[in-house]
């Protein structure tokens, strides 16, 4: 038998990196659970505004004209002027088109006329807890990056703590204890590290950009951000005062679709429309590629001016072009969604088993904690349950916007709360599993009455089956297919 | 070419999912041929993905065949949980055994001591970070560096800073030492800062 080709850990280092572990995950495990546990639903929030709104008219694509014809409807409807107008194109997992403007947003028919607003209250709710925690949007994003960087740091420190982890790296002992959950835990986080490393280290820069640019600005442009990111995403031309006829619309659709057939349009977007300053891009998506697309840009008349460099500009255009879609795994059409799902419920888990191990180890050194044991299964079943409560009151009450966000703080604070006086962690597992059960059953119910016509439409599906096999599951209903009764032609032993 | 596609991921899966048998089965003997058989594990999975990168974009194939890797692993951990028998949980009192109290001043030193360890983790550890990162911008600006690459450098170096300083205030039980080291790795950055500001350089 040979020795390891691996140096040995230091004791000192493997104790003092799982010191550092613990206080990170003991003092921020709650949040950065929530945002994992968001942030995998989010993989699915297309899908979820499908859901949510199943009776908009869906199409694969929309002709130039149609489009402009929409875009220019919703501009006249506009009491204040508004700075942008956008036509988001219809794509494969949201096969829609919405004109959105600073304040409204309304869907199209393929013929380009208005059919209805557009409003997905829990799916935006949703985004919003990711984003933001529901802070205001600069605060919010500078704290969820931050916990981003966090989570880099337990992945730092939990790699340094873990001194077998080549030895061991497919050691996996389940059933119950510390060593089955030590093994669940070390084994997740190693190789699912490049998706939560990436993940997390994509989510910190997307969330901590704004702080970045105004410390850079501030140190080296004289507080001009612009100058920051317009050399990656392109400059704005100079302002025009005076108004003008709206741009063309149509002639840069048709321009792209003649040009760049293989581009396909994802968005149109109007600056200043109606001004004389007035410009627009269009977003060509690259199907091969992980950035989030190319803008193209023209003039007023509809002119080509040219891309602005995100697909084939320098190296740094092209890596930050692409921290958006690796984040939110949007790259990769359905197959690369479901693994976005698996490792993020896989981090999920990683997170839930660490603060369980932390809890065993103190009860097998005399020093149970079982209220703050039991306080964090509140979290990490009640964060699921406040969602799904949240779900039900926006389907079967219709509440949207600032009640849901109460809702759902409240319910987090009075569960874990609860769970902390009960201080019995297993029941408190048993009952919020049954109680998300029922809440999601309930949330089907009521869809169901809402749009009986559309229960069965490519709209409602896959949401609607996903939801009702969670709520089967979660309950604990057992099919006993060896109980069910004998085929006519099989005999009993007896006769 | 659908066909030529589909035929080229075939072999990066299969190549992903030899590479990880390979690892699985170093990780279980400890033979002659043990370094042998774990380069030979990870020379496989490396080039899977780079089977992977003629699918696609470079960048997409990589990351598709990443993608693959990590499901092949998976796929093998599940195979060995379930070969083994289950684990029965030892029985540990629910409720704590009673310890001796901490002595109330140790106590009030403790939460402070705790309290600034937040705090070198959180808020010190972020302005430590984002003052070397703008100071990084600066200094490899003045250096000729392109924006672009300067900016994404600065970037992905801001929250890695970050984890860093965050993973120093927790690793160091020295509470003077790691202070120091934080903090300074703030204020120097922001002398230099201040410096070239002062002297007009870096602009």
């Amino acid at each position: 038998m040979t020795s390891s080709i691996w140096p040995k850990a230091s004791a000192t280092r493997v104790a003092q990196s799982l010191e550092a572990h613990s206080i990170i995950a003991l003092a921020l495990g709650g949040l950065v659970y929530i945002l994992v546990l968001t942030g995998t639903i989010c993989v699915f929030n297309h899908e979820l505004q499908r859901w949510e709104q199943p009776d908009a008219p869906e199409m694969a694509t929309i002709a130039p004209d149609a489009a402009a014809r929409a875009a220019e409807t919703v501009f006249r409807m506009e009491e204040t002027p508004t700075i942008h107008l956008y036509i988001n194109f219809p794509q494969p997992d949201l096969p829609r088109t919405v004109i959105t403007t600073d304040t409204q947003a309304f869907f199209a028919d393929s013929n380009g006329q208005i059919t209805g607003p557009e409003t997905f209250p829990w799916t935006q709710f949703l985004l919003d807890l990711h984003y933001y925690l529901h802070l205001p949007p600069v605060l919010g994003l500078t704290v969820v990056g931050a916990l981003g960087a966090f989570l880099i740091a337990l992945s730092f420190s939990g790699f340094l703590a873990h001194p077998r982890i080549f030895r061991d790296a497919f050691t996996f002992r389940r059933g119950e204890g510390r060593v089955p959950l030590t093994d669940l835990h070390n084994r997740l986080s190693v190789w699912t590290s490049p998706f939560h490393l990436s993940n997390a280290l994509t989510g910190a820069i997307l969330g901590l950009a704004s702080v970045l640019g105004f410390a850079i600005a501030a140190a080296q442009f004289d507080g001009d951000i612009g100058a920051v990111f317009s050399p990656v995403f392109g400059d704005d031309p100079p302002a025009v005062e005076g108004d003008a006829p709206l741009a063309e619309i149509a002639a840069p659709l048709a321009y792209m679709r003649e040009t760049f057939p293989e581009r396909p349009a994802t968005y149109f977007i109007l600056h200043e429309p109606g001004t004389a300053g007035q410009h627009s891009s269009v977003i060509g998506k690259h199907d091969d590629r992980l950035i989030f697309g190319e803008y193209y840009q023209f003039d007023a008349d509809g002119a080509y001016q040219g891309n602005v460099g995100i697909s084939d500009g320098t190296i740094g255009q092209q890596i930050i072009g692409s921290v958006y879609n690796v984040h939110f795994g949007n790259w990769g059409g359905v197959g690369v969604k479901l693994a976005y799902l698996v490792f993020g419920l896989s981090l999920a888990v990683i997170v839930a088993s660490g603060l369980r191990i932390y809890f065993t180890r103190r009860r097998e050194k005399g020093r149970a904690a079982p209220r703050l044991e039991a306080a964090w299964e509140g979290v990490v079943w009640g964060t699921p349950v406040a969602l799904a409560a949240t779900l039900f009151a926006a389907i079967a009450g219709g509440i949207e916007g600032a009640a849901l966000v109460r809702m759902f703080w409240i319910g987090m604070i009075l569960l874990t709360g609860a769970a902390c006086v009960h201080a019995d962690a297993s029941s408190v597992i048993r009952s919020l599993k049954l109680v998300l059960a029922a809440l999601l059953f309930f949330s089907l119910i009521a869809y169901a009455v809402q749009h009986r016509d559309l229960l069965f439409s490519p709209a409602s599906l896959p949401v609607t089956p996903v939801l009702l096999f969670a709520s089967v599951a979660l309950s604990g209903i057992r099919f006993r297919f060896d109980r069910l009764p004998l085929k006519p032609f099989e005999r009993t032993p007896a006769e | 070419m659908a066909s030529t596609d589909l035929l080229i991921r075939i072999t990066g899966i299969c190549v992903a999912v030899c590479g990880v048998y390979a690892l699985q089965t170093a990780s279980r003997s400890r033979s002659d041929r043990h370094s042998l058989i774990v380069a030979a594990g990870w020379v496989a999975i490396t080039s899977s993905l780079v089977i992977w990168a003629f699918t696609s974009g470079a960048d997409k194939g990589v990351a598709l065949g990443a993608i693959a890797v990590i499901i092949a692993a998976m796929g093998a951990l599940l195979r060995v949980a379930r070969s083994g028998p289950a684990r029965k949980a030892k029985s540990l009192p629910k409720k704590a055994v009673s310890a001796p109290p901490e002595p109330a001043s140790l106590t009030f030193w403790t939460g402070l001591r705790r309290i600034w360890v937040a705090a070198l983790i959180g808020p010190v550890a972020g302005l430590a970070a984002l003052a070397a990162c703008a100071a990084g911008f600066a200094a490899l600006r003045s250096a000729g560096m392109e924006h672009t690459a300067n900016l994404t450098i600065v970037s992905f170096g801001f929250p890695i800073m970050w984890a860093l300083f965050a993973f120093i205030a927790g690793f160091d039980r020295r509470l003077l030492r790691k202070t120091a080291i934080i903090f300074g790795g703030g204020l120097a950055p922001l002398s230099y800062l201040a410096l070239t500001s002062a002297t007009g350089g870096g602009a």
